[in-house]
Formats: C-alpha cells, structure tokens, sequence
C-alpha cells in the first residue's frame, strides 16, 4: 500500500467515530428544538390535533427515540437531510448549492493567509529580534485580537464606503455585464471577505513561520552554510524558510474549522451567499434540519481537510507515514 | 507560590500590559452603575449624535438616542462576566473528564476522548450557535453554549498530566492506604497537574470575549441587557454616516481581548520560567 492510501484509510477509520458522536449530537440537538417538522407543516397548511398524530405517525415521529435515531442515523448514511422548511426543498440540496460558495471564500482566504503572513514572516524571521521584527511581531498580536465581524465593517467603511475599491457584498455582479470577465469579477468579490477571515490566520501563519525561522538561524547546518559565505538571502530560502513550513501548514489543518465558524459573521455582512450565512439564516428561520445538515457537513469538511493537509505534510516531509508498514 | 507566579507575570511587559488593560475594562464594568445609572438601553439624547459634542454624552449616541458610552461600559460587564465564565466552566469540564480518563483509562478514557474528538472537529462556533438557537440566547445559555466547544484542550492537557503523574510514588502510596481511585484522581493528581491548564484559561476567555460578541452581532443575545456586538450590529445600519456608532464597541472589544490574550502570555512565560 502506498504512503498516501495509508494516510487516507488511516484517517477515515478515525473518522467513523468522531462522525457517530456528531451524529448523536445532532440527533439530540433536533429532538431538543421547540416544535418537530409536523409542526412546521401544520403551520402552513393548518389541521386539527388528530391530524397531526395522524402526521406524526406516518413521518415516523411517534415512535420511540431509538427508532427515531435508527431511522435518522439510516437517512444519514443515504446523505438524507430532511426537507428545509425555510427554503422548502431537500436540507442536502440547499446545502450543495451554498457550499462551493463558502469553499472558496476558504480556499481565497488560505491564499491571503499563506500569502500575506508567509511574507511578513518571511521578513521578521529573516533576521529575528531586528527593529522590523518587533514591529511586525507586534502587529500580529493586534491582528489577532481584532473581532473579523467588525473588521469587516471596517474594511467596508475604507475600502467601499471611501476609496470605492471593492463592491459591498455578494458573490458576483447581479443585474449587469461582470467586470473585467467572470473569474476578475468574483475575485474582486472575495478580497475583502477573505482579508476580514483571514486576519487573524495572517499574525498566526507568520509568528509560526517567524519562530522556526529563529530556531532554524540556530541551527549547525545554517551556521555552516553562513560560514561558507552563502549568500544571505539564499540561505534564508533553503535552509531556514523551508522547513519552518510544515508547522505552517500543520496550524492551518487546526483551524479549518475556525475558518468555517468565522464565515458565519462574515459571510453574513459581506452577503455571500454560502454554506455560513445559511446557518445564520437557519437559525433566524428556526429551521433545525437545516441547521444540523450545515454542522453535519462542517464536521465533514473539517475531518476532509484535515486529511489533505496529512497527504501535503507527507510530501513536504518523507518521514511522515513511512514508518510502519 | 501563588504570590510567586502572580508576581513574575505582572512583572513581564506583556503580563504588565494585559493585566493593566483587564483592569481598566473591570473597573469600567463595576463601575458602571456609578458612571452611567440607570438603563443604558433608554432613550437619552438626540438620535446620532457625534462624539465629543455634549459632555454628558461622550460618545455620542446611537440610532435610538442611547448613549454610546453608557453602552460601552454596560457592555463591559456581559463580555467579561461571559468571558470569565465560560472558561471556569471549560476548564472544570475539561479538567473533571481529563481526570477521570486519564486516571481510569480503559474504556472510559476511550469513549471520554472520542468525544472530546468530535468535540473538537465541530467548528465550535457553529455548535454554540445550534445550542442557542435550542437553549435560547439567555446569558446562561450563551455560557453553556460557548463552553461545549472548549473543554477539549484542557481535557486533554490534564488527561496527559495526570498519566504521567499516574505511575509517580506518591500516588501509589496514596493507593496503597487504600483510597478509592476518583478521590485519588482529584485530590492527588489533579491539584499537580493544574498549572499548565491555568494558563490555557487566558486563552479560553478570549475566544469566548469575541464569540460572545460574534453571536450577540448575529441578534442572539439577551435584548435586555448592553452587549458590545449587538451594539455593532445596530450601528451596521448607519455605518457610512455615523461610524462611531460601531467603531467605539469595536475598539472597546480589540482593548479587552488583547489584554486578556497579553496577560495570558505573561501567565504562560511565567509558568515557563519557573519550571526551568
């Protein structure tokens, strides 16, 4: 078997467990949620009490809760969500529609991140404790702290509201020919959701890369190479900024799912209209299949990615996933 | 040793910094019945009013004729009490489950740490916003709901403590004069495996200062009661002619989670520094 199939069976073995809890939770959490779909029903169409037993019984509800979780645990394996009562279509199917929205922004706010803090890291770690690093250290910690829904605000107030850089909100142009073609016109779009994201991934990309820098300046091989006299700056490439990438890439793997929370607030003030803001809008609507089908897959795209980054680290470092076997 | 600890961190830059800022935001939110009495929600002056133009309204006001200031310190008090106390219970969940599986082991460590698996691989804020949206957006709830998704790192820290602590001297004695193993899990080697999760607690209060923010921007807070990212998502709407309406709670929140994130760090270099 090679390195990566292993990888990847090891990591969906560990996955069946964490999804069974999941599956539990969400099960508990829509038993615990005022009202059922009966109810929903009912509100629109109206009918008696007999005919909501009537209901209840033909949707299954009236059974025991482990028939319940047996038939809800069953629909789950044939990726049934349920019916939205918000948008009054399959949960799975609204979902799919939102989902490559919020991929996206995920995926643009990865590059700011790795690209913005991989740079700022590169400078502060290129020689560490120097007058550009305590700024640049500094900084981060401010980056970190600020809340990204306000952020965002922010970003609107500069860079729409003032400079008119950037559209407000959404996705791609509505009601008109895109700017400069499709691909420039979505870009455009996701500039400032992805910043407002991605902020506080920049101070953590670039402290992480920072510290193995500094470690790395110490190390007996980057001490040999300088002694050579290897050119600064290609030392720094070779030797010092290339390891200090894995860590990088581990950090990122630990807060996908921060990311996917984040895109909640965000999505919602820049109206993109992703997976996020229709957690939020699940929520407001009181849509409780709805709201487990976007946790259920959030679980799904955290375990997913966190098994790419397991197949990247295993290309950066070829210890990784060698050993046994 | 307390003292000890209490003074190394005070004594470093950031543990000087961030306690300095927790401080002020703590002495604005105790004091805030004395700066600004009465209901910080009423009505108290000209709608959108601009800051430093009337004395009594620092601030200016909002939408509504609220004062921005008065909300500001009200505020102070939700985001710290939230804060605070989201991560004692985070910590005591997280340390009581740390516990119990780290010292029993077996089966139940297993199912405790597959939990705490699927715990940690939610995003937790789309889990405290499912438990709200259950429990309902009382301060309580926003506290139960905020902590499901923060007891693993302290669970897990503690449950490795306590297996690296399991095979010590002193608590095969304490098995050997007979005490059950649960009053040996709390009493013996929970208190020695403590210090480590203090300092995650900086962290958890933090994460819970902005998420409490985040869900109370999204309108699941207590309506009656001033919260700072409720305040912000008011001013949402009259951003381009009145920004200070949503800059001032923003920069209130930027303040107190960076000192809390600073005093955390003095915390943590201190704990290092006495270890060495």
């Amino acid at each position: 078997m090679t390195r990566g199939a292993r990888i990847v069976l090891g990591r969906c073995v560990a996955a069946l467990p964490t999804m069974l809890v999941v599956a539990f939770a969400a099960f508990a959490l829509l038993s615990a949620a005022p009202g059922d779909a009966v109810d929903a029903y009912l509100a629109q169409t109206g009918g008696d009490a007999g005919f909501a037993a009537e209901l209840r019984e033909r949707f299954g509800l009236s059974a025991s809760w482990p028939a319940r979780l047996a038939a809800f645990l069953g629909n789950l394996l044939r990726l049934d969500l349920g019916v939205s009562v918000l948008f009054g279509r399959p949960v799975a199917a609204v979902i799919g529609e939102r989902l490559p929205n919020t991929l996206l922004l995920m995926a643009a706010t990865a590059l700011v991140a790795a690209g913005l803090g991989g740079l700022l890291g590169l400078l502060a770690g290129a020689r560490p404790g120097g007058v550009r690093d305590a700024v640049l250290t500094t900084a981060a910690l401010a980056m970190l702290a600020v809340p990204n829904f306000w952020l965002a605000l922010m970003l609107i107030l500069i860079f729409v509201v003032g400079l008119g850089w950037f559209p407000i909100g959404g996705i791609r142009t509505i009601g008109g020919p895109p700017a400069g073609g499709p691909v420039l016109d979505t870009l455009r779009h996701l500039v400032l959701p992805a910043l407002a994201l991605g902020i506080g991934y920049v101070a953590m990309f670039m402290r992480t890369l920072r510290a193995g820098m500094a470690e790395a300046w110490r190390a007996d091989h980057v001490r040999a190479a300088h002694a050579r006299g290897i050119r600064r700056r290609d030392v720094v490439w070779r030797a010092v900024a290339r390891p200090a990438l894995i860590p990088v890439v581990v950090l990122f793997g630990q807060h996908v799912g921060t990311l996917v929370g984040g895109s909640v607030v965000v999505e919602t003030v820049f109206a993109v209209p992703g997976m996020g803001r229709l957690a939020y809008e699940a929520v407001i609507g009181r849509d409780p299949l709805l709201l487990v089908g976007v946790l259920l897959t959030a679980t799904l795209v955290v375990l997913l990615s966190n098994m790419l980054v397991d197949l990247a680290l295993a290309r950066l470092d070829p210890r990784i996933g060698a050993a046994d076997g | 040793m307390a003292d000890g600890i209490v003074g190394a961190t005070l004594r470093r830059p950031e543990g000087g910094f961030g306690a300095a800022m927790l401080l002020l935001a703590a002495a604005l939110a105790l004091a805030a019945p004395l700066l600004a009495p009465g209901d910080p929600l009423a009505m108290v002056g000209r709608p959108l009013l601009a800051p430093l133009v009337d004395p009594a309204l620092p601030l200016g006001t909002d939408r509504l004729g609220r004062s921005i200031a008065a909300g500001l310190v009200h505020g102070a008090q939700a985001s710290l009490v939230t804060g605070l106390a989201v991560a004692v219970t985070a910590l005591c969940v997280g340390a009581a489950c740390g516990a119990v599986a780290g010292y029993l082991g077996g089966i139940v460590d297993e199912m405790l740490m597959r939990v705490a698996d699927a715990a940690q691989t939610v995003p937790s804020f789309l889990l405290a916003l499912a438990l709200v949206s259950v429990i309902g957006p009382s301060p309580a709830g926003v506290v139960v709901a905020l902590s499901a998704g923060s007891w693993t790192a302290t669970a897990r820290m503690v449950r490795a403590e306590v297996m690296s602590l399991r095979g010590r001297a002193f608590v095969e004695a304490s098995r050997l004069v007979g005490r059950p193993p649960l009053a040996i899990a709390f009493r013996v080697v929970l208190p020695n495996a403590l210090a480590p999760a203090i300092a995650l607690a900086a962290v958890i209060v933090a994460g819970a200062i902005l998420s409490e923010s985040a869900l109370a921007f999204l309108g699941l807070s207590d309506p009656n009661r001033a919260s700072w990212g409720a305040m912000i998502a008011e001013g949402r709407s009259v951003l381009r002619t009145a920004p200070h309406v949503v800059v001032a709670p923003g920069v209130a929140l930027f303040v107190t989670v960076l000192g809390v994130s600073r005093l955390g760090e003095g915390l943590r270099k201190a704990l290092a520094g006495r270890a060495t």
